[in-house]
């Protein structure tokens, strides 16, 4: 997802206004305050960058901005603004002296929702992702920008992504690309456990009678919904029929957007079904969010499968720790095959 | 009094009780089909007093019914009788006097087999009305064998049950309760339910709801089948109308839905009736409504 929104500002002036969420790092502040800079070069925008969840108390990040006032002509810096955000109103604070008041509304649940889902698009498990799926497909190594891009993550985090992995299992190349050439047990467990701790929405069974997963699958499958994917054990069976299991123990559905996404259709699923994420208990539907440029689902014969990465995730998600790992040495074996070829 | 009954036993004494070549000239409908037909796995009692037994066909329903009427008379059933009606009907006797067939086994007291006619055609009349009467002659005195028409559609392939007499299909009779109901009509039913005065659509789409609940909880996937079989059904029983008492059919359920006191009610009619062993809540029942509606629509 795009966390990038342009608007028109005050008096008409071109405004950028760039979400980032996490942000912990002198060395990103700057290279965020240098790109915005370069961004600003030949046109009057003003450039905004709002940081949610950051590491910064005010006073570093005023000294931060200070130093880099110093060393950028005032034409140019003077266009360029870092706020952090820790509340909500702080928000409308933040852009009530730069756009229309009848913009506000909007643009604040815009940006709410590119804050939220920011999280995961941006993170270095979603640069994994992308980096796990081409080496599961057998696809030559990328360059890191094309990374940045394919991912929504700034190239610090691309890198940052990349250097985290095991050195053993990534390839690098003279021209500066990248690929998985292994990724080991190791490697997988702390994928997963990251990735796994990405919002869901859990629904579970108000009738007495709840229906099975199967039957809410193919229920689904007549709403004929190309944004709603199957995943967990459902469409891990699909990817992989041999995986070691004889039932879904519920429904993991992914949703291709945020966690702010309208699941209305849930009703459509079965009317017993009630949002519940605090449930204790057993949940019937868990919902996840592909918060990506892609969704990268497969869709066959009219039902919608997640990509089995995500199927990946949900079982170990759902404790099925067992199954996880025959997945994973399935893919393996897979990608190493395919490496052989 | 405990007013309970279990539809095995019920069957048996009422199937040994008439001449074997009439046993599948009756179909059960109403709440001893129902829980036949639902609850048969789990041995569980019903809590009714009428056992409705309709002769079928048509064509010789008021033969069939006199023959069972003159053989239950026979073996010691006791006929109920009625301050309102003449008993034993003779040829004199008005029409409006005419008491129907309702007859106790010997030594029963929890309920008795009142008998029905399967009507001529399961479309309404001219006049809008469903209900027709005839007179039974009898050896043992004159009675009213009434017939209702959509209830004419409890003869679209009834279960034989293994003791001879045929069972109504639940969706069958969900059917003919909707047709029936297509709003929340404020007639109230002749005697209380429960101790408590009942609109008698409350009751019959009541009824709907729990035969819905109960087939649900025995397949997921039993609702998906009840529309086609509602089509089917009436494809072959009033071609001409088929489409149209399709779209009739859910508006007393929708109707219903928008209702909290009348789902009150319809809930109170459950839960004192088939339900009885195994009450619903309410969120239970609504999701029962909703589930349904989401399958015919």
């Amino acid at each position: 997802m795009n966390s990038i929104i342009e608007v028109s500002g005050l008096n008409g002036q071109p405004l950028t206004i760039e979400v980032i969420v996490g942000m912990r790092t002198a060395r990103d502040l700057r290279s965020q305050l240098l790109d915005s800079t370069y961004a600003l070069q030949g046109n009057a925008q003003v450039f905004l960058t709002l940081l949610f969840k950051c590491g910064f108390t005010p006073e570093r990040l005023a000294k931060e901005l200070a130093a880099f006032r110093r060393v950028v002509r005032p034409a140019l810096a003077d266009r360029v603004h870092v706020v952090a955000i820790d509340h909500q109103q702080e928000i409308e604070e933040a852009l009530s002296s730069r756009v229309d008041a009848h913009q506000l509304q909007a643009l604040r649940n815009r940006l709410l929702e590119a804050s939220t889902g920011a999280a995961t698009a941006s993170s270095q498990e979603a640069v994994q992702y992308l980096l796990l799926r081409r080496w599961l497909r057998g696809l030559p190594p990328i360059r890191t920008a094309d990374l940045a891009v394919q991912s929504g993550a700034s190239v610090p985090t691309v890198l940052a992504a990349i250097k985290a992995l095991a050195d053993k299992d990534v390839l690098r190349t003279r021209d500066r690309r990248v690929a998985l050439q292994g990724f080991s047990p190791d490697s997988w467990q702390r994928w997963l456990g990251k990735s796994a701790e990405s919002p869901t929405a859990r629904y579970v069974d108000r009738s007495g009678s709840p229906r099975t997963p199967e039957k809410l699958a193919r229920t689904l499958a007549t709403l004929e919904r190309k944004d709603v994917a199957i995943g967990g054990v459902l469409g891990a069976l699909h990817h992989y029929p041999a995986l070691d299991i004889t039932g879904a123990p519920r429904l993991d559905i992914v949703v291709h957007g945020t966690p702010h996404a309208d699941l209305s259709f849930i009703e459509q699923l079965d009317p017993g079904l009630v949002r519940d994420d605090a449930a204790q208990g057993h949940a019937q539907v868990v919902v996840h969010f592909a918060n990506r440029r892609e969704s990268h689902f497969d869709i066959q014969k009219g039902a919608v499968w997640a990509d089995v990465l995500d199927c990946l995730v949900h079982l170990w998600k759902g404790g099925l720790t067992h199954q996880a790992q025959d997945l994973m040495a399935h893919l393996t074996q897979q990608a190493n095959r395919l490496k052989g070829q | 009094m405990d007013d309970t009954i279990t539809p095995y036993k019920v069957l048996m004494q009422v199937a040994n009780a008439i001449p074997e070549e009439l046993r599948t000239d009756i179909i059960i409908v109403g709440s001893l089909a129902a829980s036949y037909q639902l609850l048969k796995n789990s041995a569980q009692a019903v809590r009714t007093k009428d056992v409705d037994g309709m002769v079928a066909p048509h064509a010789r329903a008021m033969q069939s019914a006199a023959r069972v009427t003159e053989r239950l008379l026979n073996a010691g059933w006791e006929p109920q009788a009625s301050a309102h009606y003449d008993l034993p009907g003779t040829a004199q006797t008005p029409d409006d006097r005419l008491a129907v067939v309702r007859l106790k086994p010997p030594g029963e007291v929890a309920w008795f087999l009142e008998l029905l006619g399967a009507p001529p055609s399961v479309v309404l009349q001219a006049d809008g009305s469903g209900r027709r009467s005839s007179r039974l002659r009898t050896a043992a005195g004159h009675f009213e064998l009434p017939s209702f028409a959509y209830l004419g559609l409890a003869q679209f392939e009834p279960t034989v049950s293994e003791f001879g007499v045929r069972i109504a299909l639940p969706e069958m009779m969900a059917l003919a309760n909707l047709l029936h109901h297509p709003t929340i009509g404020e007639a109230v039913m002749g005697q209380p339910f429960a101790n408590r005065s009942i609109k008698r659509s409350n009751k019959d789409l009541g009824r709907v709801v729990a035969l819905a609940f109960l087939a649900d909880r025995q397949n997921e996937d039993a609702l998906d089948s009840w529309k086609p079989r509602w089509r089917e059904a009436l494809n072959q029983m009033a071609p001409d109308q088929a489409e149209q008492l399709l779209t009739v059919a859910p508006k007393g359920l929708q109707a219903l839905l928008e209702s909290p006191p009348d789902i009150e009610q319809a809930l109170h009619t459950v839960n004192n009736g088939l339900l009885s062993a195994t009450p619903m809540r309410a969120d239970q029942f609504v999701i029962a409504m909703r589930r349904l509606l989401q399958a015919v629509l």
